[in-house]
């Protein structure tokens, strides 16, 4: 799937960010995100990439310039948008069908229809089977992939994830990333994702945004060319392996600059 | 099940060695039943007048589980006012903690003196013991949820009462059980209302005395074992198993790691979107 044609859907201008105390997070960040991109972000510690997303879905305001989502403040924008945390953010007192339900519950969507889609949902994550059980009672993975259904439940247009599989084995993050690829797919939503990872970054990318710490500024942006859908063979690929190269050498870079 | 036994076997031998211990002194030192009154005189007299301590315990129940009851709701409406904001904490929470450090035996006078002598005045001050435990872990419950729980409902654009009703409150649940868990009768309170039964007319002066030791002497208790046991094995001790909906290991665990220092509301771990 290729961005669709020049439509920004997410806009900054010059934006500044400080928080407190003058402590600059991030300075004057020009960006534009296309629709049906899949925008990478990656940065050593402290470079502000969480900022970023906090500031695309109006959780915290910029300093100074503006922000666009689909040609809206963020706050307006926030019915389009869902957010998945680093740790799945389940309530431990509901179930997973509840937990999966909570955004649409939230938005007051009728209960059968609520019902009706969540049951869907965990079909597609593959949780049907523990749809009544708790969140203590699953594994690391799965509770992601609640976390995943629950962000998906309502249909946004855009997915911002906060390293979301940081705290997974690799395999299942692995795993994950070939099902968020897929889930993409069928769904056609912009993501804008960060990691610490960068052979994550590079398999599930259409382009990562680079960037350098104190303050936090966009080093460099890669385009990442390798052709959709992207299986697990794509690990092992030569060009794969020359691109997660090529963009840990450009980490290196905005960490020693 | 024979571990148990042996248990039951090993305390019975200890009480049975402390009776002939007890009499053995009596008989030895001829000490006058006026200081020391024999086993078999106690255990005849607690027989003897079972009736009526059985009436007394029943009132003292019911005044102590008033009181608590009362505290609950008294509690968790003043917790959710503190909840509000930091400002709010920092204007109420001294008298918290003024409600706490005042020995209760010196406003005895003035509650008696309000609502008069017996059940009201037990049940208020029943009321007033367990209302800072209640208050304090609640208020933490309440406003210790965290960050990206409260991002998540912003991001569903989630009303005031949402958060409150189907995020803090809900959350607050297992704290507000360790405050219960302290407050109640039998829990490190407990004695006050025993003792306090001692304060109704026709009771001897003496027994004032003993009560204020005792009722600072818990004070003190309460302050100790709330700073140094986690809010996690309170509630273990409290609720036996798994109540759905209710208690749920990751919460308690997330909860235990943070000591329930008795009175905590100044003392947020995390920072907290109002």
């Amino acid at each position: 799937m290729s961005p669709d044609s020049n439509v920004p859907q997410i806009e900054f201008e010059s934006v500044t960010k400080s928080y407190g105390t003058g402590r600059l997070v991030l300075q004057s960040i020009d960006l534009k995100i296309l629709k049906g991109e899949f925008v990478s972000v990656i940065g050593p510690s402290g470079c502000g990439k969480s900022t970023v997303l906090k500031l695309i879905s109006g959780l915290t305001p910029p300093s100074a310039g503006t922000i666009r989502v689909d040609g809206m403040t963020p706050e307006n924008a926030r019915e389009t948008i869902s957010f998945i945390f680093q740790d799945a953010t389940l309530l431990p007192w509901r179930t997973v069908i509840e937990n999966v339900g909570l955004g649409l519950e939230l938005e007051r969507v009728a209960t059968k229809r609520r019902n009706e889609k969540v049951a869907s949902l965990l079909q597609l994550v593959g949780l049907g089977d523990v749809a009544t059980a708790y969140p203590r009672e699953l594994s690391g993975g799965m509770k992601m992939r609640a976390s995943i259904a629950r962000a998906l439940a309502t249909s946004p247009r855009l997915l911002l994830m906060d390293e979301p599989f940081a705290a997974l084995d690799e395999m299942t993050r692995d795993r994950l990333n070939e099902e968020v690829l897929r889930l993409r797919a069928e769904q056609q939503w912009t993501a804008v994702f960060v990691t610490h990872s960068v052979a994550e970054a590079v398999f599930l990318s259409t382009r990562i945004i680079v960037l350098a710490p104190h303050p936090g500024r966009v080093h460099a942006v890669l385009p990442i060319d390798l052709p959709f859908p992207r299986t697990a063979e794509l690990r092992e690929l030569p060009e794969f392996e020359e691109l997660v190269g090529h963009a840990s050498h450009v980490l290196r870079e905005a960490l020693t600059q | 099940m024979k571990q148990r036994l042996t248990t039951v076997a090993n305390a019975l031998a200890v009480f049975v060695a402390l009776l002939i211990v007890w009499q053995l002194v009596l008989w030895i030192f001829r000490v006058p039943r006026y200081m020391l009154p024999s086993p078999w005189a106690v255990a005849t007299a607690f027989v003897r007048r079972f009736p009526s301590l059985l009436m007394s315990t029943a009132i003292t129940a019911q005044e102590s589980l008033g009181g608590l009851l009362a505290s609950i709701i008294v509690g968790v409406l003043i917790a959710l006012i503190f909840a509000q904001s930091r400002w709010v904490r920092k204007m109420l929470y001294p008298y918290t903690i003024l409600l706490q450090t005042v020995p209760i035996i010196a406003i005895t006078p003035l509650i008696i003196n309000w609502v008069g002598p017996g059940s009201a005045a037990v049940t208020l001050i029943a009321l007033i013991i367990s209302l800072a435990p209640v208050v304090a872990n609640t208020t933490q419950g309440l406003i210790s949820v965290d960050e990206n729980f409260v991002h998540l409902f912003l991001m569903h654009n989630a009303s005031p009462a949402q958060r409150l009703f189907k995020l803090r409150l809900p959350h607050a649940v297992p704290s507000l059980f360790v405050g219960i868990r302290i407050a109640r009768p039998g829990g490190d309170w407990g004695d006050h209302r025993r003792t306090l039964r001692g304060l109704e007319p026709g009771r001897r002066r003496r027994t004032r005395l003993l009560d204020l030791l005792r009722v600072e002497s818990d004070a003190n208790r309460l302050s100790l074992c709330a700073g140094s046991r986690g809010h996690g094995s309170w509630l273990r001790l409290f609720l036996h198993r798994d109540v759905p909906g209710v208690v749920f290991p990751a919460q308690v665990a997330r909860v235990g790691a943070r000591p329930g220092n008795g009175i905590v509301v100044q003392k947020t771990p995390r920072k907290i979107v109002e």
